[in-house]
């Protein structure tokens, strides 16, 4: 294009018969004086002679069975048993139990009577070991119980 | 249509009594729709995506898809629309995941063959329409598909913005951008 015309918008719908009437007249009246126009419009015409000419490639073979038969496996893959309330009954029984035992079991290993060690066990640990020779009086005995 | 001999029947049926017959429960129809409409959508993806085995799988999907929507449709457009729909996004997801939907303008770097190559009419016009098919790979994919609509499908405004999603008005003057871009391309070599 040697030159723009603001109205190519309204040349590519003439050129697609997609303006009514009365816009069309309109513009084919711009049309008779636009030489913009005028040369667009016969390339856009050529341009479209050029798309008919694209081959018309096709896939070569019937696409349905294979469609069909995918279609098939997946819906066996992901279809469940249809199961009405009582019939699921059990099932919810055997799951709200095994919820409620594994609540209980949790809970009673990590009750504080299991969690507070007891200061015996932790003995070992004490900066004296057992039967060791005591520094002093204050460090052999907790504060509070003196 | 293709393959008529297969389609027996079916082929005297409009597609909406095709898509009747499938919701009763008649998978034979679903067949033929896919017979009837199997090219058109791979020839859109073909030129959508540039390769025939991608083209092909997403045809393949495509269809796949429709068959499982199918149930749940809602006749407000045809058939073919709504297909081309499905194959529209189909595609739009893929470029996408490619990252490949590039917004860049067309122009410079283009290696196209020699339109003056060969004498004949023939061997001209086959150089006319690889020079249409590189300069149509090159175009932004959003141009590419409203052309390919308009241009191959021969779809309307208001059928190419139901495909797409689109008001008429955005149809209008995407069509009119693409095939500026493409002139600009095309001019001087076709």
């Amino acid at each position: 294009m040697n030159k723009y015309c603001r109205r190519s918008e309204e040349l590519s719908a003439y050129l697609d018969d997609e303006l009514d009437g009365k816009a069309r007249l309109k513009f084919e009246m711009h049309l008779g004086g636009c030489f913009a126009c005028k040369e667009m419009l016969q390339d856009l015409r050529g341009l479209r002679e050029c798309f008919q000419t694209l081959p018309q490639q096709e896939v070569g073979f019937d696409l349905a069975p294979g469609v069909l038969a995918a279609a098939g496996r997946r819906a066996s893959a992901t279809r469940w048993p249809r199961l009405n309330w009582w019939q699921l009954l059990p099932v919810s029984f055997t799951a709200a139990a095994t919820i409620s035992l594994g609540v209980f079991l949790g809970a009673s290993l990590t009750s504080p009577h299991d969690a507070a060690p007891v200061a015996p066990t932790l003995a070992m640990f004490d900066p004296i070991p057992p039967g060791g020779i005591c520094i002093g009086f204050a460090e052999c005995f907790p504060k509070e119980k003196i | 249509m293709d393959n008529s001999e297969a389609c027996g029947s079916w082929q005297q049926l409009q597609d909406h009594e095709c898509v009747a017959l499938f919701l009763n429960g008649e998978q034979a129809a679903f067949a033929e729709l896919v017979r009837r409409h199997q090219n058109r959508v791979f020839r859109f993806l073909l030129r959508m995506m540039g390769c025939r085995e991608e083209a092909l799988e997403l045809t393949q999907d495509t269809m796949l898809k429709a068959f499982r929507s199918l149930p749940g449709w809602r006749p407000d457009a045809t058939f073919s629309t709504w297909l081309f729909r499905i194959a529209s996004n189909a595609a739009t997801d893929r470029l996408r995941r490619k990252k490949v939907v590039k917004y860049v303008p067309i122009e410079a770097h283009m290696d196209f063959p020699d339109p003056a190559a060969g004498p004949e009419e023939e061997l001209q016009s086959a150089q006319r329409y690889r020079i249409l098919e590189a300069a149509l790979q090159r175009l932004q994919a959003d141009y590419r598909q409203v052309l390919l609509l308009r241009e191959l499908e021969g779809m309307s405004y208001a059928e190419i913005g139901d495909v797409l999603g689109l008001r008429e008005g955005t149809v209008k003057s995407r069509i009119a951008r693409a095939r500026q871009a493409l002139l600009e391309v095309c001019k001087s070599k076709i």
